[in-house]
């Protein structure tokens, strides 16, 4: 029964006391979660830090949790604002520069035709330029791809417009498409 | 990551960058903070603290609610704390309390009396009152006894309690009418001087009169100072009897009168032989009686 309900009825389930209900809960998002921290921090016992502070956040407000709001926005948005304090105390999220997207394109491709590239090599070029991303970018990006929301959730999460979101998602687009092209 | 929820559909450009995103090594959690997260989710809820203006807020619902009974019961605690004479419980609040003005007490007198007046006496009663008390047979001590009271307290010797005075149906009463004064009954609240109602020595046995006072009595004497308080029980007080004379006109034991006579007859009559033996046999019989002198010379 529990694996058929949706994250809303499983948290309204663990709200009235039903612990399996959060292990459930907690099994569906528990690697998108992570991988979302870990490639925001790119330190995994940074992202596994956040990923508790998260977690018992979502524990501890459980009692708050608003029944019409999807759980999966609620959990990123708790994940978002945790992100937020961890940039805002670390200071490890520097503004990007103005000629942010001029760098990217003057990136050189290290990557000949005469050189096969391998998967391992594709995937290190990606991660290069995930890295590379610009925060707020990077966030819209990983939300949209790796977690499937919607314009609309991503905004909620983030706290921004629907268009911003919709604008920084291009931007990433392209710079990864740029940084990927053979 | 939730398939409940279907996002809408990548376009062609996303879907491939996800599809090399999810290429990309996943990491995950390790089972340690598993295993935290887990217990933390079955921990039982923290209790939150009651908020401090429900404990203030019972506080001043309290306050109110004793000021406000205290406020409404003044009227019966006023009533209650003017008895119609004084309480043994209550002297100090009485001399702690402001002294009435005169016209005060006049009237609160009188507002007594009319009370007093229309409620019947109950038989067997005992209200803390004390009967008027003759200031003449007072001795010096009951006196000054009675003057702090009678500088606290109006005159109330006039009041028409004592004619609820106590009726005591087990225990002996005394009341001497002197005219129109009651004088010295052996009240139960009255803690006076107990020689003034004991009968004097060598007396005849003082008349002993079982009778209510009249209202004509009560209203005739002039204001006394009201009692001191006293047990509502004395009794060295009630219980006074007239001393026994110890003289040969009064025998004690009335059963030995005719016996006493009789012997006197033989002594009369020269039989003293006869009188000696019935005196001694009468002696004999009754140690504690006092042999009149003039049949103590049958035994010389």
């Amino acid at each position: 029964m529990l694996l058929d309900a949706t994250d809303e009825e499983l948290m309204h389930a663990y709200v009235d006391g039903d612990a399996a209900a959060f292990e459930t809960l907690y099994g569906r998002h528990r690697v998108g979660l992570f991988r979302f921290l870990l490639r925001q921090v790119r330190d995994h016992g940074t992202a596994e830090e956040l990923f508790q502070d998260v977690w018992h956040k979502v524990i501890n407000a459980r009692s708050r949790y608003q029944p019409q709001a999807r759980f999966s926005t609620w959990l990123y948005t708790v994940a978002h604002n945790r992100l937020n304090d961890h940039w805002r105390a670390r200071r490890h999220r520097p503004d990007p520069p103005d000629d942010a997207d001029a760098r990217v394109q003057a990136v050189t491709d290290t990557a000949t035709p005469e050189r096969e590239l391998s998967a391992f090599e594709q995937r290190r070029r990606l991660q290069l330029a995930l890295e590379e991303l610009p925060a707020e970018q990077r966030e819209v990006l990983l939300l949209r791809l790796d977690q499937d929301m919607s314009l609309e959730q991503i905004a909620e999460v983030t706290g921004s417009g629907r268009e911003t979101v919709k604008s920084r998602l291009r931007y990433a687009m392209d710079k990864l498409r740029a940084r990927l092209q053979p | 990551m939730s398939e409940r929820h279907p996002s809408p559909a990548l376009s062609a450009a996303e879907a491939d960058m996800a599809r090399r995103l999810r290429a990309l090594p996943a990491g995950a959690p390790s089972a340690g903070v598993d295993a935290a997260i887990l217990a933390a989710s079955r921990a039982p809820r923290p209790a939150r603290p009651r908020p401090l203006w429900i404990a203030g807020f019972a506080a001043a619902a309290s306050l109110v609610l004793v000021v406000g009974l205290v406020w409404r019961m003044q009227p019966t605690l006023g009533q209650l704390d003017t008895p119609s004479a004084p309480s043994p419980h209550q002297p100090a609040l009485r001399d702690a309390a402001p002294p009435a003005s005169p016209d005060a007490n006049a009237a609160a007198a009188e507002a007594r009396r009319e009370r007093a007046a229309a409620e019947p006496p109950a038989p067997g009663r005992m209200r803390p009152t004390a009967p008027p008390q003759s200031t003449a047979d007072a001795t010096p001590r009951a006196q000054a006894e009675l003057e702090p009271d009678a500088r606290a307290t109006p005159p109330q010797s006039t009041t028409p309690v004592a004619a609820t005075a106590p009726e005591t149906p087990k225990l002996p009463t005394q009341v001497i009418v002197t005219g129109t004064r009651v004088v010295g009954p052996p009240s139960a609240t009255a803690n006076v001087e107990p020689a003034r109602v004991r009968p004097k020595a060598n007396a005849a046995p003082p008349p002993v009169v079982f009778e209510e006072a009249s209202p004509m009595a009560i209203e005739a004497p002039p204001p006394e100072p009201p009692a001191p308080p006293a047990p509502m029980w004395e009794p060295r007080d009630v219980l006074v009897a007239p001393a026994e004379p110890a003289g040969a006109d009064a025998p004690s034991n009335p059963l030995l009168n005719p016996e006493i006579e009789a012997i006197r007859q033989l002594q009369r009559d020269g039989r003293h032989d006869l009188a000696r033996a019935r005196l001694r046999e009468l002696i004999d019989r009754h140690p504690q009686w006092t042999v009149p002198d003039d049949l103590r010379r049958l035994l010389e």
